[in-house]
């Protein structure tokens, strides 16, 4: 060849080489390095030679390496393409791509390895952000497969493309069934004129907003709140939408009995009200007092009281504020300071006990409000005359308080609610006085403790209800000695 | 459960005492190639993959179990029963060896004897106790690992994107998968391996212990390895005048004369049955 020097061109492969040369013994020590991989690592090529090939690699390098790129290497002989950083003094890590060959003596022992190095720089950044797209969108697609609102993706014509767990319980159809079928298939509304109306809107980068009956796989109706996005292609159209569905009954029930509550809870704290203004306008005019009207007053603010602790109550269960000052109490007496003052001539009111005294750890006012509306309940759903017993045992690790009348009892399908907030038997309007806050805040009072609350009914013949306590934890230890 | 297929058992030898070698992180059985056959005249060589390494069945993959060296250790466990296998000699290298410890813990009676390479207790360095690494490193060495996985089936987008029905088929045909572990169970292998602590458990082994030391390895250092002989109870340790984590494969005449010479001297030979 003219005007080359093979030998030169050969240094110059070898020393420039686009890429990092080097080769070394299998106890790891270079013996041969070139000019480009030195500069790289800004190490002269004197230091770098005789120190061990691992040592070139970050310390999670060396991890990788020892595990796993010098067992590869030696087992099948050569290794392609391995992510590894090179550690360099003074200066970030230089990603780089190594590949490595192992040439074996005439024994078949490995002699030496030889391995080139490729800056891979722009290789691992793309390699990260892709690593971290698919992190998010992993972890999107969990947030999506977790939601309970029903999630999808339509086509502009309003085909289902994607469907979430979270749409199959709202709509009982499964994935299978409603991909590539239009979505007018579960909510019927959105079909003809009205669904090219929320095309139209959607086109125009609007998001549009309807109320709407769905239908469920087997049949049923299901309120839901749909909200639909608009996801404009290259060219700025419509390419698809976004859905999300909310079932909206759970909210109307919960906001139709919070109005309802409003409504009774203002009747109820102004009765009061009225019957403490009549008394003390009568005293006003009269210009004395009478002993009745007194006790009516005090009275009338007493249950006034009651009514407005109820309220604040709820609230701090509702906030999960409840406090309990625990100690240890017997449940016996309890439940007999409970029944005293609900004890009236003509009611047989009977309270059975096993055993004299039952232990146990409970907030001693929180308690005693327990005891307090389920007695009051039973005094005020019977008969004036009607029998009241109350039994207190111990059963396994719980304590037991059950409360049995003979009065008007409970339909059966009113149970199921009967602890809920706001809930009130309808029909008992009559004999009730009070916000329906009652039981619920016995079972939250209850479950705070570790407790259990229970009814049984029959319309006509009376309701038991049953509280059980969780008895104190015995030190077994200490009485091993 | 057929624990022969799910740890891809593979079985040598004329039988009698048996001896199970139990493979490290990031590799499987294939390790094993230049020092089991040493033994298979005399013993009964018994090699396996742990579950997601080689050819195990990925489908028993479990990521509860496996969320901790005990999992492993239960897996060793069953395969000694299945196998109906007595007076083992466990051979375990890296973080096999810490594996082999709580096998031998939970089940002393099936153990005679455990050969330890490159054992580490405990990688990342804590009050006096320095195990070489910190756990940033650890958390480096799992994104490697991973632009590892990535790079290699950079062409093979499916498994990129993450699609698990077609997972296992794909890593097969990996040109360097090194040793076919699966991406998302190595991941996981590797944090279990590299973040465990068994410093506490090593007082309760009871088998005559023999430690296998390369004399410069980067990832169980020497003074690792000597944490580990002195609080096995009356274990021995050489250190082979080699570097690499792998004696097994870099010096292996020198790590079969060592086991050979340190099973002559504790465990009675019990020929075939």
């Amino acid at each position: 060849m003219i005007g080359v020097n093979i030998d030169l061109a050969v240094d110059g492969l070898f020393e420039d080489a686009p890429c990092g040369l080097v080769a070394h013994r299998p106890n790891g020590s270079i013996v041969v390095v070139n000019r480009t991989l030195s500069t790289w690592l800004g190490r002269p090529k004197t230091d770098l030679l005789g120190s061990a090939f691992a040592d070139l690699l970050t310390l999670p390098g060396r991890l990788f390496y020892e595990n796993q790129y010098a067992p590869l290497l030696r087992m099948q002989g050569s290794v392609q393409d391995a992510a590894f950083e090179l550690a360099r003094p003074g200066q970030a890590p230089l990603p780089v791509l190594i590949t490595s060959v192992q040439q074996l003596d005439g024994a078949g022992h490995p002699r030496l390895v030889v391995s080139t190095l490729f800056d891979a720089t722009d290789r691992r950044r793309y390699e990260r952000e892709l690593l971290n797209a698919r992190r998010r969108a992993e972890q999107l697609a969990a947030v999506v497969t977790a939601s309970g609102d029903a999630i999808m993706l339509l086509g502009r014509d309003g085909d289902v493309r994607t469907w979430n767990a979270g749409a199959g319980r709202m709509f009982g159809r499964s994935e299978a069934e409603m991909l590539q079928h239009p979505v007018s298939t579960i909510l019927p509304e959105l079909r003809g004129p009205k669904w090219d109306a929320v095309v139209d809107r959607l086109r125009s980068g609007e998001r549009v907003q309807v109320d709407t009956r769905g239908l469920r796989g087997s049949g049923e109706g299901v309120d839901v709140s749909v909200a639909l996005a608009p996801h404009m292609g290259l060219l700025n159209e419509l390419d698809a939408i976004s859905l999300i569905g909310r079932d909206v009954a759970a909210r109307r029930k919960l906001e139709r009995l919070q109005q309802e509550f409003l409504a009774m809870a203002g009747h109820e704290l102004r009765n009061p009200v009225a019957a403490i203004r009549g008394h003390a306008q009568l005293a006003q005019r009269r210009q004395s007092y009478s002993e009745s009207s007194v006790r009516t007053i005090v009275q009338q603010t007493e249950l006034l009281n009651r009514l407005i602790e109820d309220l604040l109550l709820a609230s701090q269960i509702e906030a999960d504020r409840l406090d309990l000052r625990m100690e240890v109490l017997d449940l016996v007496a309890e439940v007999q300071a409970a029944v005293a003052p609900l004890r009236t001539d003509g009611r047989e009111f009977t309270v059975e006990v096993a055993g004299t005294s039952i232990e146990v750890t409970a907030d001693r006012h929180r308690l005693a409000q327990v005891l307090g509306n389920l007695l009051t309940n039973a005094v005020k759903y019977s008969g004036p005359a009607a029998p009241i017993r109350v039994e207190v045992a111990s059963a396994g690790a719980m304590a037991r308080v059950a409360i049995s009348d003979q009065g008007i009892g409970i339909p059966a399908e009113s149970i199921p609610q009967l602890f809920d907030r706001f809930y009130r038997v309808r029909g008992a309007a009559a004999q009730s006085r009070g916000l329906g806050l009652g039981l619920y805040i016995t079972r939250r009072i209850v479950d705070a403790h570790g407790g259990t609350v229970t009814v049984r009914s029959e319309v006509g013949r009376g309701s038991t209800f049953t509280i059980t306590l969780p008895l104190p934890v015995r030190d077994t230890t200490s009485n091993l000695h | 459960m057929d624990v022969i297929r799910r740890n891809n058992i593979m079985l040598s030898g004329p039988g009698g005492q048996p001896m199970l070698f139990a493979h490290g992180y990031g590799c499987d059985q294939s390790m094993w190639r230049f020092v089991a056959p040493a033994f298979a005249d005399r013993y009964k060589v018994v090699l396996f993959d742990h579950v997601g390494a080689g050819r195990s069945d990925l489908s028993a993959y479990d990521r509860v179990r496996y969320a901790s060296l005990g999992g492993y250790a239960a897996d060793v466990i069953e395969i000694c029963e299945a196998l109906d296998l007595r007076h083992v000699v466990m051979v375990a290298h890296s973080v096999s060896a810490m594996i082999a410890v709580l096998a031998s813990i939970r089940a002393p009676d099936r153990f005679a004897a455990l050969v330890l390479l490159g054992p580490s207790p405990r990688y990342i360095g804590a009050e006096g106790y320095d195990g070489g690494f910190k756990r940033a490193d650890i958390e480096q060495l799992l994104e490697l690992q991973e632009s590892n996985y990535l790079g290699w089936a950079n062409t093979l987008a499916p498994l990129i994107i993450g699609d698990p029905e077609q997972r296992p088929e794909l890593v097969e045909e990996l040109r360097n998968s090194f040793c076919r572990t699966d991406p998302e169970v190595a991941r996981q292998f590797a944090a279990v391996t590299f973040l465990s602590d068994n410093r506490d458990d090593l007082i309760h082994v009871r088998a005559p212990t023999l430690i296998i030391q390369s004399e410069f390895d980067s990832i169980a250092s020497t003074a690792v390895g000597r944490y580990v002989h002195e609080h096995i109870p009356g274990s021995e340790m050489v250190v082979l005048p080699v570097s690499g984590h792998c004696p097994h494969l870099s010096a292996p005449q020198e790590t079969i004369a060592a086991i050979d010479a340190f099973l002559a001297r504790h465990v009675r030979q019990i020929g075939p049955r």
